[in-house]
């Protein structure tokens, strides 16, 4: 809103001008910076031997080497798995969570029960627990169920978050209680209200939950370096690290696997950018 | 019934794991033969351990470089993107490239970057006749090289939050002061910097707390190996827990930085929220 005024606060043309290109200097660079890692990544995932060592560096290969990426998959045999493994645990801690924190969050808008604010503030307040004090005990318990190098080890710790609840508490609190007094006085119970009001018209935030969710999953690499033992068992953020570890000047490989890792990221991304970009700004900020 | 699984979900896993971290912090612990209860001993163990104040400093040091740095650079970066120009959506769509990435990946494509023989980041430097710099095999580089990764990762997302402080702002304060005369200069210290402040302090405290935090890239840009300059305090407790199995002393490092993190948000409210106008905002 205040973006008009500012290109009209001061009346000289040419001071206007000089500023616009300031600002479009600024912001290209910074695009570029931002960009050219991940350009140089795409480079190099295409190139021979001899030109990832070439020096000054090169930037377009001569022939474009898409072996680099098909080898992934016959010299790393659990590349496919980690792939797997990754889909399978975070799409299942992104449904649980939707279903776990909705409830929560429902609960926590809607209810009246005793000590729900204290409740919900102990939530917020968890969220400053840093992972280390969770993460030894997590270790602990699981070695002892025999839970180590368990997908389940990673899944059901991940079923809900205090991040999740209140994100959709906040949002469930912006529904209108007139639809809810409508429902009631037709009789429907809270479970009916829930499922029929509430969750039909919480798509854009459930949504851009789930967004999120599936971002810092597939990114997670604490929790599987910690409770995963064996290769096949990898998540593929975890693999990549192992990679990194085992196989360190393997550049064109490495890259090639950095893009495969990152394309369901970037799709994501893509088919939800407005989603995310919102969801920075209202729940990021309204707490 | 609705609060149910997540109530259960989080008494076990949070409330659970914090009783149970707090016990094992009290133990002599390596998994194996049976615990030990030994008191506070392993919190006077951390008070007289050199690589525990090493790993805090290292850490301090990189929060202090990182942070700070990653505030004024996505501000002003909010403050340009904040204006009717075209092409802003592209620009901002850029921007957030490096947030989604996973920090494992991009860490991996920084270790090539700085690579001292082929790395892109020494020939660059070569144009302006500096000499290739070994980034990562010294301390005194390779702990800015870090924090560059960090701010290169977190400016989308920071300059994400100042849009949004800045796009709620009301419009008619700017025209009122543009008819007192106010230069921009004065606008932005007059207006936009105290109108800013809440974002300004979310920002800032969530940085603080995230970049303690400071491991993921640490672990791969080392590839495997992580010097003594870039083991941050995460990565000791790490070592501690899950390379040499001391259960107890990794939890109680684990409580340690829940303190120090808790006084420092606590000191940063305290000090900083004065000065936060919420009123407008």
């Amino acid at each position: 809103m205040s973006s008009a005024n500012l290109d009209s606060a001061q009346p000289g043309h040419s001071g206007k001008r000089a500023r616009r290109l300031v600002a479009y200097l600024t912001l290209s660079f910074v695009a570029l910076v931002s960009l050219l890692p991940l350009a140089w990544m795409l480079s190099t995932s295409l190139k021979s031997r001899d030109e990832v060592f070439a020096y000054p560096p090169q930037w377009i290969p001569e022939v474009l080497r898409w072996d680099n990426y098909s080898s992934l998959w016959t010299d790393f045999p659990y590349f496919n798995l980690w792939i797997v493994n990754s889909f399978k645990i975070v799409g299942l801690i992104v449904i649980g969570q939707l279903i776990v924190c909705s409830m929560s969050a429902y609960a926590f808008a809607r209810l009246n029960f005793p000590g729900r604010d204290l409740i919900f503030y102990l939530y917020l307040g968890s969220m400053l627990v840093p992972d280390m004090v969770n993460i030894i005990p997590t270790y602990i318990i699981f070695s002892k169920i025999g839970w180590i190098d368990t997908h389940q080890a990673l899944i059901v710790p991940g079923l809900a978050s205090a991040i999740g609840i209140f994100m959709l508490r906040q949002f469930f609190l912006t529904i209108p209680h007139e639809l809810e007094d409508a429902a009631r006085v037709d009789g429907a119970g809270y479970w009916r209200i829930y499922r029929d009001i509430i969750i039909p018209l919480s798509g854009p935030a459930l949504a851009t939950l789930a967004v999120f969710l599936f971002i810092w999953n597939w990114s997670d690499f604490f929790s599987p370096l910690v409770l995963m033992n064996s290769p096949p068992n990898f998540t593929i953020t975890l693999g990549m690290a192992f990679l990194n570890d085992s196989r360190s000047t393997d550049w064109e490989r490495l890259m090639a696997g950095n893009v495969i890792s990152l394309i369901p990221l970037i799709l994501v991304y893509m088919l939800a950018q407005k989603r995310i970009v919102e969801g920075i700004a209202t729940t990021g900020l309204k707490g | 019934m609705f609060i149910g699984p997540g109530l259960l979900h989080s008494i076990v896993f949070i409330i659970g794991m914090v009783v149970v971290s707090a016990l094992v912090s009290t133990w002599r612990w390596d998994l194996v033969s049976p615990p030990e209860f030994i008191g506070l001993g392993n919190y006077q163990r951390i008070m007289a351990d050199e690589m525990f104040w090493l790993t805090l400093k290292n850490t301090a040091f990189f929060v202090l470089l990182s942070v700070p740095t990653g505030l004024a650079l996505s501000l002003g970066l909010a403050l340009a993107a904040n204006t009717k120009l075209r092409g802003v959506t592209f620009f901002r769509t850029a921007y957030f490239f490096p947030y989604i990435a996973s920090m494992i990946s991009v860490a991996i494509v920084f270790r090539w970057l700085y690579n001292s023989d082929y790395g892109l980041m020494n020939s660059f430097l070569g144009w302006f006749g500096i000499n290739p710099i070994d980034w990562l095999g010294q301390c005194s580089t390779a702990m800015p090289a870090v924090a560059l990764l960090a701010v290169w990762k977190g400016l989308g997302w920071n300059m994400t939050l100042f849009l949004a402080g800045l796009q709620a702002i009301p419009s008619h304060l700017y025209e009122a002061a543009q008819m007192d005369g106010a230069g921009r200069w004065r606008q932005f210290w007059d207006i936009t910097w105290p109108l800013l402040s809440p974002t300004t302090f979310f920002v800032g405290v969530t940085s603080v707390l995230g970049s303690f935090a400071v491991f993921d890239a640490a672990y791969a840009l080392s590839g495997g190996n992580i010097s003594r300059c870039l083991t941050f305090y995460m990565v000791y407790t790490w070592q501690q827990g899950f390379q040499n199995f001391d259960m107890g002393y990794a939890a109680a490092l684990a409580w340690v930085l829940f303190a120090i993190l808790g006084v420092i948000t606590f000191v940063q409210f305290r000090v900083l929220s004065k000065r936060v106008h919420y009123e407008l905002g």
